[in-house]
């Protein structure tokens, strides 16, 4: 397993989320199951954030899985980290 | 002799080892357009001018076609040097592209491209092909002596239908030469032609309702029919009616969230020298923000 894989996965999405949509965290809350296309998450932040944590966890998010429709919500992004963490 | 002037035959000469290591290893691909639909719409292997082969496969296989290529000679058309910028570029190629970047080989000075094709949809659409079902019934032909997977007449007008719905809505390449053109439209109408009786309405009909794609087909048959009035064509119209597909008959733009409403009629349209200079004004800003990354990915 690598490094990062002791993070708390959720909470580690959740931050990164925040920090690219620039939203501070007594701002708004960000729940766990959002719609991130709520807060204008469109494809070019996705990436933004893919890359974050690819390099955190160091793993690759695989070509099939790299679908607007199946990373759309906080919960199918840390979803596919626990699986890709659990392959490696 | 076509009009190909033999590039498809340096084009299939060179991809042969290519092909043969996809077959032997019975890997789901199919050559979509090109020689095949040159073949099928006109006769022959060269009438329709190519410049790549287009490969269609699901996105899972992807990466070990790509190891095929390599392994064959082939490189990628464009890789940055920097890992992370090519991880990003992929990356925008998988979630609002409906391929990857080509792969080039030069033979005899000229630039042999394989485009890797996993959906028949556009990057941005809300629906997604299932490329494994689609291609299922997939046929072999031998092109210039090489068995390769393509598919049947009725598939392949519908993947022309959409390659050419996907290009003529395109705000991006509006901007760019007139993708509305006659040799599109003569395409679709020499393939329908060309297929004879074996071209069944019904078939048609169902395919297009199993993926979920009746309103774009029936729009390019819709004006296929407005420029040839051909008999053959109408039946196919009157078959595919559709209601979603009427609705977008007067719109240009490929997402509903990006559609605007054709201000100059099909037939000045058609064959236009410059329409993006008159659709400009059209554009938000966010339509324009678009097309600066198409630009920097595609050029």
């Amino acid at each position: 397993m690598s490094e990062g894989a002791d993070v708390d996965i959720n909470e580690f999405v959740m931050g990164n989320v925040k920090e690219i949509l620039n939203i501070k965290s007594d701002d708004i809350m960000i729940e766990d199951n959002v719609i991130l296309e709520a807060y204008n998450f469109d494809s070019i932040k996705l990436i933004q954030l893919i890359v974050e944590i690819e390099n955190h966890y160091g793993v690759f998010v695989p070509d099939e899985s790299l679908v607007y429709s199946n990373l759309n919500t906080i919960s199918k992004i840390v979803s596919e980290i626990e699986c890709l963490l659990q392959e490696s | 002799m076509g009009r190909g002037n033999f590039v498809n035959y340096v084009y299939y000469q060179a991809s042969g080892e290519f092909f043969e290591i996809l077959n032997k290893r019975n890997f789901a691909y199919c050559v979509i357009k090109g020689a095949p639909l040159s073949y099928l719409a006109y006769g022959d292997f060269e009438y329709r001018l190519s410049c790549d082969i287009d490969l269609l496969t699901d996105r899972k296989n992807l990466s070990f076609i790509e190891k095929v290529l390599l392994q064959c000679s082939f490189q990628p058309a464009k890789s940055e040097t920097d890992f992370e910028k090519n991880r990003r570029n992929r990356m925008l190629m998988l979630t609002k592209s409906h391929q990857i970047f080509p792969f080039v080989k030069k033979v005899k000075g000229i630039y042999v491209r394989i485009d890797l094709n996993f959906d028949i949809l556009w990057g941005e659409s809300d629906e997604n092909i299932d490329v494994s079902a689609f291609i299922e019934d997939r046929l072999m032909m031998n092109i210039y002596g090489h068995n390769i997977y393509t598919l049947s007449s009725c598939k392949m007008l519908i993947c022309l239908c959409l390659h050419n719905y996907k290009d003529i809505n395109s705000l991006y390449l509006l901007q760019k030469e007139n993708p509305i053109n006659s040799e599109r439209f003569a395409d679709i109408y020499n393939l329908i032609l060309h297929t004879g009786d074996d071209f069944v309405a019904d078939e048609l009909k169902k395919i297009c309702e199993r993926f979920c794609i009746k309103q774009y087909i029936y729009y390019m048959l819709y004006y296929t029919y407005k420029i040839y009035n051909d008999k053959k064509l109408l039946k196919l119209v009157i078959a595919l009616e559709d209601e979603q597909g009427k609705e977008i008959l007067d719109y240009y733009g490929l997402h509903k969230s990006e559609r605007k409403r054709w201000r100059i009629p099909f037939e000045e349209r058609l064959n236009h020298k410059k329409i993006g200079e008159l659709l400009l004004d059209d554009y938000t800003e966010e339509n324009i923000e678009k097309l600066k990354i198409n630009q920097e990915l595609f050029e």
